[in-house]
């Protein structure tokens, strides 16, 4: 079996979730270039088969036009993924002066 | 004037052809934030940049979340089979090369066929057969011949099925029963192919063209037998299929190396003609090495007695 991974975009998507929920453009925006919006929404899809985030639709108002947007929230299970990602990259790393 | 916002009419259309899940997680919201987007346009020529960039955003998703099993990703694989037979035909044609070059601009990417497909989790031998026989009908089509798409399907339907033999795998029923499915398609195909291509000038039904297709899959049998002696030899020394797979290739333009020396007499004088035509050969060559390669590759591996050991 592959050993479990946490890709650096599923990293940088739960750090900005944790943040609060959001949209999946804004997180293009609030990622300076790191998330680009042709993949975005396959980083978040693959991270919610995860169990690493949900989402849900945004309630609209009556008479409004188009789609409704879809909302991002990292679920406990991604906040404790990210937690032990960056245990094991603190244990990992090399001490000083070795 | 439309009244949909941007992004509905691909909306509308995609949902119909795109997996559930793809849907879901791709298309909807990309095609929310991009209406959402547009619609906090301050210009006219702003939105447009807008719609222009979220439309390539959804292009490239939905590229990315094919998945390898899935049935998108199946028919760009035959398409693009499609597209470079057809080039290649297109390319013979206009540098009027002999017509060995032109049946192997159809063959090999129909032989290649039910390999891509293999790679693409397909796995029932009618699905390799018919996707096969789709490549070689629709590479001439492709390249505005129709009348060679009725010739490609007689002559390469029992290949086809010859395909679909060796390259299915070993739990899609036993090796008999898939043969006689094979068998049955390709003569089916064959022989109806050969009917329509006789119907407008109401052509008698007679036993040559009854028999027709049983003597085309003898043939495709014959030829795939050539390619078995060193095969089996090679086994006693391979273990391992891609090694195998190799010796196939390697072995492959030994059947056409005998025809030439067979056409010429004498081995200078048949590799005389080799030199002089070498694309030719190779062209030629390309269906017998990936035919090789599939008959290398299907073929039970060997005990693998390395030729060193006391």
């Amino acid at each position: 079996m592959a050993p479990p991974s946490l890709p650096q975009s599923e990293r940088l998507v739960l750090e900005l979730l944790l943040d609060g929920p959001d949209f999946g453009l804004n997180l293009v925006a609030r990622s300076e270039g790191a998330l680009k919006r042709g993949t975005v929404y396959v980083t978040l899809g693959r991270m919610e088969r995860k169990g690493f985030i949900t989402s849900e639709q945004e309630p609209q108002p009556a008479g409004a036009i188009g789609l409704p947007r879809r909302i991002y929230r990292v679920t406990p299970l991604g906040t404790r993924a990210l937690r032990a990602w960056s245990n094991l990259l603190r244990a990992l790393a090399p001490e000083p002066g070795a | 004037m439309s009244t949909l916002p941007p992004g509905a009419r691909i909306y509308l259309l995609l949902r119909r052809w795109v997996p559930v899940t793809v849907s879901h997680d791709v298309l909807e919201p990309a095609v929310a934030d991009l209406q959402h987007e547009a619609g906090q346009a301050d210009t006219p020529a702003q939105r447009r940049r807008i719609v222009v960039r979220g439309h390539l955003a959804i292009a490239r998703a939905l590229l990315l979340s094919i998945e390898p099993a899935g049935g998108v990703g199946i028919a760009i694989a035959l398409a693009a089979l499609c597209a470079m037979g057809a080039l290649l035909l297109t390319a013979a044609r206009a540098a009027h090369v002999d017509g060995r070059l032109l049946n192997s601009a159809i063959l090999a990417p129909a032989m290649l066929a039910p390999f891509v497909l293999r790679v693409f989790g397909k796995t029932s031998a009618r699905g390799l057969f018919a996707g096969s026989l789709l490549v070689a009908a629709l590479t001439p089509i492709l390249a505005g011949d129709v009348r060679h798409a009725v010739v490609a399907l007689i002559v390469f339907a029992p290949i086809a099925a010859a395909a679909a033999i060796v390259a299915a795998p070993d739990g899609d029923g036993t090796v008999a029963r898939r043969a006689v499915t094979a068998v049955s398609l390709g003569s089916g195909v064959a022989t109806a192919a050969l009917l329509l291509s006789r119907w407008p000038q109401s052509g008698a039904l007679s036993a040559d063209l009854a028999t027709t297709p049983f003597y085309l899959m003898l043939f495709a049998l014959l030829f795939a037998m050539t390619l078995l002696p060193p095969l089996l030899l090679a086994r006693v020394f391979l273990a391992r299929r891609a090694p195998l797979a190799i010796a196939g290739l390697v072995c492959s333009p030994a059947p056409l190396i005998v025809s030439a020396y067979i056409d010429h007499g004498t081995l200078a004088a048949c590799l005389d003609a080799l030199r002089h035509t070498p694309l030719s050969f190779a062209a030629s060559s390309l269906p017998f090495a990936v035919g090789a390669i599939v008959v290398g590759w299907r073929l039970p591996p060997g005990r693998g007695v390395c030729p060193y050991e006391a």
